[in-house]
C-alpha cells in the first residue's frame, strides 16, 4: 500500500520503573500501522501491554523509546508543531475500557457529547451542533430523552454509549476503542459493533479495535495483532490469522474462545501454551502476504 | 442433591424520586448444592441486584417487597446485619462486576488479599501471607512475591480482577456469586479461570451463581442457565436445553446476537429497542413491545411459566396450546460439527 497510513508506530518501547530493581517492560518494541478506512484489532494476553499502547499513542506516557506518526506527521515528540497538536486532537478519539466512569457527573449527556464540537469550534451555529449531538446519540440507540440526563442517572451501558457518542461526534479519522464494549451485554454489543462496522462504511473512519472478545474482534477487524508480554507476536488479515495461525499462543487464543455451544465447548480440546516460556527474542517477519509471525 | 440456596417469589423494589422501581419481580429460583447456575440478560433486568439481595448488600433505598430467601437451610429475609456478617463469611462470597470497587486503591494487593484470609479465619500474619501468595499464585499471577506488594494500579484490568476472585476464595465460601467475574480477561486466561472455578466445584462442592452476558462462557460452565428479563426469569432450564431447545423470544433475540451464530457477511441481529426502566410496569409481558413474535395476549396479561420438560419452563404465550407454532429463528443445532 502507498497511500500515507492513518497511524505508524514504530519500534515502540514503553516501560515503568516500580523500584530500582523492577521494571516493567510493558510494551517491548513493536511496529505497526494502520491504514485509512481499517479496523485494526489488537487482541492478547491480560497485561499483555495492550491498554498500554494505546495510551503510549495518545501521549498519556512519555514514551521509552520509538516514534508514533499519525497520518504522516510524528507526534510522539515532545514539542509539537499547533497544526499538528490540533490535528491529533482533533481528529483521534479514544475510547477507554472505563471511559464510562470518566464522564464529568456535572454535565448532562448533551453537553459531554457536545463539548469536543465545542472545543474544536466545529459548528458555528448551536442549532447544527445540536442536530449533530442528537444525531450521535440515535446512532448509540440513545433517544432525545436522555439529553438532559446526567451520568450518575444512567446504567454503565449507557454510559458507555454516550462516551462512544462522544467520540464519533467530531468525525475523527482514527478512533481507539480499548474494549469500549466488554461491559456491554451481548444485545448492545450487537448494537455498536455494528455502528462500528457502519461508521467505518459510511464515513471512512479508522478504528483501533482492542478487544478479549475474539469473536467480535474477528467480526469486525481487517486486520488482527496478537500480542504477548509487550511484543507482537503475530500480525496478519483476519481470515488469514483464523485460518492459519502459525504462533502457538495465537493458536492457544483461538482454541480457548468460548462458543457458546454447550457440547461443543465441553468436547473440544483447547492447545495449552505456556506462556512462562515465551523469552520475547525474535524479529517479527513476514512469512506469508501480510502475514507476519515473531521468529 | 440437597438445595442450598432457594429464593420463593422475591420482590424487590427501589424507592427513587420519580417513583417505584421494581428491580426484581417474583422471581422463584432453586440452586442445588454444587450445581453451576448462570443468570444471563442484558444491562438493567436484574442480575446483580438479585444476588446482593441474597448477599443482602443492597443499596440504601433497596426493599424487599415480598418473598423468601432460604440457604442452607436458614431463612435469612429476617437476618439482622450481625448475623449476615457471619453468614457473609462462612457462607458465601461475591465477586463483584467492578474489580475496583472490592479493591481499595490505595493498599497492595497481597496486603488485601491477606486480610481477607485472617478476617475468615484464625491464621496469624504469616500464614495468612503465605496463603494469600498461594491464591495469586492459584489464580495465575506471575511473581506473586513482587506483585504482592504492589497497589492496584500497577496491575492491568484483568490481573485486578483474578485479584478479586482471590479474595472471594479467602473465605472458603460454600456458594460464590461471581458478577460478570471474567469480562475483563483474555480468553486463555478466562479459560483458566473457569477451570478453576469447575475444579472448586468438583473438589469443594463450591456452589456457583454466574451472572454472565456472554453465552460462550455459559455454555462452557453453567448446569443451568436462568434468563432474566426486566426482573423476571423468562426461561430457565439446563445448559442444552436453553442453547439447543430455547423457547422464550427473548432468549432467541439473545442468541442471534452472537457474531458466532452470525451468517457470513450478514449483519448481527439487534433485539429492537431497549429493556424498559421498571417505573411503571405496563400490563402484560414488558417483552411484548420489542418482541417480533408478540400476540395480542401478550399486550394483556403477563404469560405464566409452561413446562417445556420437568427442568425446563418459559414464560411465554407462545407455548400456549391455543398459540400459533412458531419455530425456533435460532440455527444453534445439537452436535452439528464444528463451525470451522
Ligand atoms: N502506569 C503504570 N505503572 C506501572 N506499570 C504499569 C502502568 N500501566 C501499566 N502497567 C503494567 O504494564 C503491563 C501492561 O498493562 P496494560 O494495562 O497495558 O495491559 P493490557 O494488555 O491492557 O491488559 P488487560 O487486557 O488486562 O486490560 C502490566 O503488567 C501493568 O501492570
Ligand atoms: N440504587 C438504586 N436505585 C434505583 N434503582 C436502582 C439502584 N440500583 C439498581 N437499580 C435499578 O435496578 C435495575 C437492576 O439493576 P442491576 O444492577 O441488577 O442490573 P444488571 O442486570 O446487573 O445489569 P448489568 O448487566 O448492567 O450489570 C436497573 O434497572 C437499575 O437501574
Ligand atoms: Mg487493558
Ligand atoms: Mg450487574
Amino acid at each position: 500500500m502507498t497511500a500515507t497510513p492513518v497511524l505508524d508506530v514504530v519500534g515502540l518501547v514503553q516501560h515503568f520503573a516500580i523500584n530500582r530493581s523492577v521494571t516493567i517492560r510493558a510494551v517491548d518494541g513493536i511496529d505497526f500501522s494502520v491504514d485509512a478506512g481499517e479496523v485494526f484489532g489488537i487482541v492478547g494476553e491480560t497485561g499483555s501491554g495492550k491498554s498500554t499502547v494505546a495510551k503510549s499513542i495518545l501521549g498519556v506516557n512519555a514514551l521509552t523509546g520509538g516514534e508514533i506518526y499519525f497520518k504522516g506527521n510524528l507526534i510522539s515528540a515532545k514539542h509539537l508543531p499547533k497544526e499538528v497538536k490540533d490535528d491529533v486532537h482533533r481528529n483521534m478519539q479514544i475510547i477507554f475500557q472505563d471511559s464510562a466512569a470518566a464522564l464529568n457527573p456535572h454535565m448532562t449527556v448533551e453537553e459531554i457529547v457536545a463539548e469536543p464540537l465545542l472545543v474544536n469550534r466545529v459548528y458555528a451555529a448551536k442549532e447544527e451542533r445540536e442536530e449533530r449531538v442528537l444525531a450521535c446519540l440515535a446512532q448509540v440507540g440513545l433517544s432525545a430523552a436522555y439529553r438532559h440526563k446526567y451520568p450518575g442517572e444512567l446504567s454503565g451501558g449507557m454510559r458507555q454509549r454516550v462516551a462512544i457518542a462522544r467520540s464519533i461526534a467530531i468525525r475523527p479519522d482514527l478512533i481507539i476503542a480499548d474494549e469500549p464494549i466488554a461491559s456491554l451485554d451481548i444485545s448492545i454489543q450487537a448494537q455498536i459493533v455494528t455502528l462500528f462496522q457502519h461508521l467505518q462504511k459510511t464515513e471512512g473512519f479508522s478504528f483501533i479495535f482492542i478487544a478479549h472478545d475474539l469473536s467480535m474482534v474477528r467480526f469486525l477487524s481487517t486486520r488482527i495483532a496478537v500480542m504477548l508480554k509487550g511484543k507482537i507476536v503475530e500480525l496478519a488479515p483476519t481470515d488469514e490469522l483464523f485460518r492459519h495461525p502459525l504462533h502457538p499462543y495465537t493458536a492457544s487464543l483461538i482454541s480457548s474462545a468460548p462458543v457458546p455451544d454447550p457440547d461443543l465447548e465441553r468436547s473440544r480440546t483447547r492447545l495449552a501454551y505456556d506462556t512462562s516460556l515465551f523469552t520475547g527474542d525474535g524479529v517479527l517477519t513476514e512469512v506469508a502476504d501480510g502475514h507476519f509471525l515473531l521468529m | 442433591m440437597a438445595e442450598i440456596l432457594e429464593i420463593n417469589n422475591l420482590s424487590l423494589h427501589f424507592d427513587t424520586p420519580e417513583g417505584e422501581v421494581c428491580a426484581v419481580r417474583g422471581v422463584d429460583l432453586c440452586v442445588k448444592q454444587g450445581e453451576i447456575l448462570a443468570i444471563v440478560g442484558e444491562s438493567g433486568c436484574g442480575k446483580t441486584v438479585l444476588c446482593q439481595s441474597v448477599m443482602k448488600l443492597l443499596p440504601k433505598n433497596a426493599r424487599i417487597a415480598s418473598g423468601t430467601i432460604t440457604v442452607d437451610g436458614t431463612e435469612i429475609t429476617g437476618c439482622s446485619e450481625k448475623e449476615m456478617r457471619s453468614l457473609r463469611g462462612n457462607l458465601f462470597s461475591m465477586i463483584f462486576q467492578d474489580p475496583m470497587t472490592t479493591l481499595n486503591p490505595t493498599i497492595p494487593i497481597g496486603k488485601q488479599i491477606a486480610e481477607a484470609v485472617r478476617k475468615h479465619s484464625n491464621a496469624g500474619k504469616d500464614a495468612a501471607k503465605a496463603r494469600a501468595l498461594e491464591l495469586l499464585e492459584l489464580i495465575g499471577i506471575e511473581d506473586p512475591v513482587v506483585r504482592y506488594d504492589l497497589q492496584p494500579h500497577f496491575f492491568s484490568g484483568g490481573m485486578r480482577q483474578r485479584c478479586v476472585l482471590a479474595i472471594a476464595l479467602a473465605s472458603n465460601p460454600k456458594i460464590l456469586f461471581a458478577d460478570e467475574p471474567t469480562t475483563a480477561l483474555d480468553v486463555t486466561v478466562q479459560a483458566k479461570i473457569l477451570d478453576l472455578l469447575l475444579e472448586l466445584r468438583d473438589k469443594l462442592g463450591l456452589t456457583i451463581v454466574f451472572v454472565s452476558h456472554d453465552l460462550g462462557v455459559v455454555a462452557r460452565i453453567a448446569d443451568r442457565v436462568a434468563i432474566m428479563y426486566a426482573g423476571k426469569i423468562v426461561e430457565i432450564g439446563r445448559v442444552d436445553e436453553i442453547f439447543y431447545d430455547p423457547r422464550h423470544p427473548y432468549t432467541w433475540g439473545l442468541m442471534q446476537s452472537l457474531p458466532s451464530l452470525a451468517r457470513e457477511g450478514e449483519p448481527l441481529h439487534c433485539i429492537p429497542g431497549m429493556p424498559p426502566v421498571m417505573l411503571n410496569p405496563p400490563e402484560g409481558d414488558v417483552f411484548a413491545y420489542r418482541n417480533l413474535y408478540a400476540l395480542q395476549i401478550d399486550y394483556e396479561e403477563m404469560p405464566p411459566f409452561f413446562a417445556v420438560s420437568p427442568t425446563h419452563a418459559a414464560a411465554t404465550w407462545l407455548l400456549d396450546p391455543r398459540a400459533p407454532r412458531i419455530p425456533s429463528p435460532v440455527s444453534l443445532r445439537r452436535k452439528e460439527g464444528e463451525p470451522q
